[in-house]
């Protein structure tokens, strides 16, 4: 494919990616943070110890981290037509992705959470603060740095789910690579999305670590 | 300087369990505080003294026996309760246990935001407190770029934040040099005489103990096995354990003297008299002096001193004659006796 209609199609290919990544790393935050906080405090020896509660959420969670992205994709189809009414484009292959990553999230969160040293949370507890404000005054904002550092490596793994997405359906640049270089044998345009891919993954981590290390007062 | 009683142990036990089997960390347990003073725990590591002050705030939960908080059962309050409780207690820790990610001000506003107070009203009175803990300037520092004794300033002018009457002092100065250690402890003397506060304290460290404390009990393995004065305690330790606090070197002047020993015990005015030298002009003996220790408790001189008896019984009777008119408190030691 010559040069004038490939940056085209990269370019939407590039947006594409980019709405699938950021849109499902927010679902995949909102969902995995509050589950993250559950599986946090309902651990043994957390703040609110719930031993049952703990075991089912750690149980859930695990299943859904090993189910491998591929199959979830394709077994969650009915779910993902119920939920965006068709398993074909970009906001179908949101739904997977999601399914996939909350999880993947949550653990990154709970352990970014666990990092936070015990001294402070018995400090809290000596100050008489109940569980809600632990978490939300001294555990999280204690957390951040390490929050946005595993932001950083939870974005751009769903990136590199998202390009899989692009071969059974979904948008992005794994579309164009799979639509050029597998089914055309245009090796260049292959070539071309996974320099782009490289290089997206390059500035998310960077930005990620740079503000990392700017918001840390350690 | 004793006022009515603040908080009470009674009969408090407590068993910890681990993977090696179960180790008893208090064993029956009584001890009363009274508001106003200084209350130190002291004793070797493990010996259960820390455990004994997270009981207070119910960080550390007993197993037998109940603690009494102001006539209130501790282990009877509802989760709120206990909260409302907490708030009129502080503390401090070996390590400080400050916010990383808050600024100096915003740490010492901590507790005051996590009871629903509002950002400014909490920052106001954690600026009063840096002034009375002397950070005024450090502010808008971050815990990081403070030295260990500004640290634990941070941390005594947060604890002080929920007007406590009651601060609990966790080895809250066995992470510090020798010179910041001392100046921490002026700053806690001076909260508990000026602003009333009674403390209680835990620590290994005996110069802590004689610094700052009116009372203290002794804990080894669990249970208290002396509870005195200060004074009382450094005039004539009964314990083991005390006398190894007081005199760690003990047991290696046992093995290099074998005589016998005059123990002599002298407090306030008697220590600045030149005792040794009334013995060697007036009794006419030279002095072999083992062991010497003084200590400044409150202004006066507590001291022991230990010296070698003479061989030569008439010299011996010498030197105790003369003692005697000095009125000096004194005791042979028995040479298997550990001082």
């Amino acid at each position: 494919m010559d040069i004038n209609t490939l940056i085209p199609v990269l370019w939407q290919g590039l947006l594409e990616t980019l709405a699938m990544t950021i849109a499902s790393a927010v679902f995949a935050y909102i969902l995995g943070i509050p589950l993250a906080l559950l599986l946090y405090s309902t651990a043994p020896g957390g703040l609110t110890p719930k031993p049952v509660l703990n075991r089912i959420l750690n149980i859930i969670t695990n299943i859904l981290r090993s189910i491998p992205f591929l199959i979830l994709l394709i077994w969650i189809m009915p779910f993902t037509r119920f939920i965006v009414g068709t398993t074909i484009g970009t906001p179908a292959a949101i739904v997977p992705l999601v399914i996939s990553a909350a999880p993947y999230v949550a653990r990154m969160v709970e352990s970014s959470l666990l990092e936070v040293d015990g001294g402070l949370i018995e400090a809290a507890c000596s100050m008489g603060a109940d569980t809600k404000s632990i978490l939300f005054k001294v555990v999280l904002p204690e957390a951040l740095p390490s929050l946005i550092l595993g932001g950083s490596i939870a974005v751009t793994t769903i990136l590199g789910y998202s390009t899989m997405a692009g071969f059974v359906g979904g948008g992005g640049l794994g579309a164009i690579a799979n639509n050029y270089g597998l089914f055309r044998y245009d090796y260049f345009t292959m070539f071309i999305t996974v320099i782009l891919i490289v290089i997206l993954v390059q500035i998310i981590q960077a930005a990620g670590s740079r503000l990392a290390l700017k918001i840390d007062k350690r | 300087m004793q006022g009515k009683q603040i908080a009470e142990f009674k009969n408090v036990s407590k068993t910890f369990s681990s993977k090696e089997g179960e180790v008893r960390a208090l064993s029956g347990i009584d001890l009363q505080l009274y508001r106003g003073e200084i209350l130190a725990v002291i004793g070797p590591s493990g010996a259960g003294k820390s455990t004994l002050l997270r009981m207070l705030n119910r960080l550390e939960e007993a197993d037998e026996g109940t603690v009494i908080w102001q006539d209130q059962d501790l282990g009877k309050l509802s989760p709120a309760e206990l909260n409302a409780t907490r708030r009129k207690m502080g503390m401090i820790f070996q390590h400080f246990n400050l916010l990383a990610q808050r600024n100096v001000l915003d740490n010492v506003a901590l507790p005051l935001e996590l009871h629903g107070t509002s950002r400014d009203k909490a920052r106001a009175k954690a600026a009063e407190l840096l002034d009375l803990v002397d950070l005024s300037g450090k502010t808008s520092a971050y815990p990081a770029q403070l030295s260990g004794g500004q640290k634990q300033r941070v941390a005594i002018a947060r604890a002080l934040s929920t007007d406590p009457e009651l601060l609990l002092c966790d080895e809250a100065t066995s992470a510090l040099d020798p010179a910041t250690t001392h100046s921490i402890l002026e700053l806690l003397k001076k909260i508990n005489r000026e602003l009333g506060i009674t403390l209680f304290v835990v620590t290994h460290e005996m110069h802590v103990v004689e610094h700052i404390c009116d009372r203290v009990a002794v804990m080894d393995d669990g249970h208290i096995v002396e509870l005195r004065s200060v004074k009382d305690l450094f005039k004539n330790p009964r314990s083991a354990a005390a006398r190894k606090l007081i005199y760690p070197q003990g047991e290696l002047l046992k093995r290099s003297y074998n005589g016998a020993r005059l123990r002599l015990v002298f407090d306030g005015l008697s220590a600045e008299e030149p005792l040794i030298s009334k013995i060697v002009l007036e009794a006419k003996v030279p002095v072999n002096i083992l062991y010497a220790d003084s200590k400044n408790i409150e202004d006066k001189t507590y001291g022991q001193m230990l010296l070698a008896l003479p061989d030569d019984e008439t010299a011996a009777e010498r030197i105790l004659a003369l003692l005697e008119r000095e009125g000096l408190s004194y005791s042979l030691d028995e040479e298997e006796e550990s001082i």
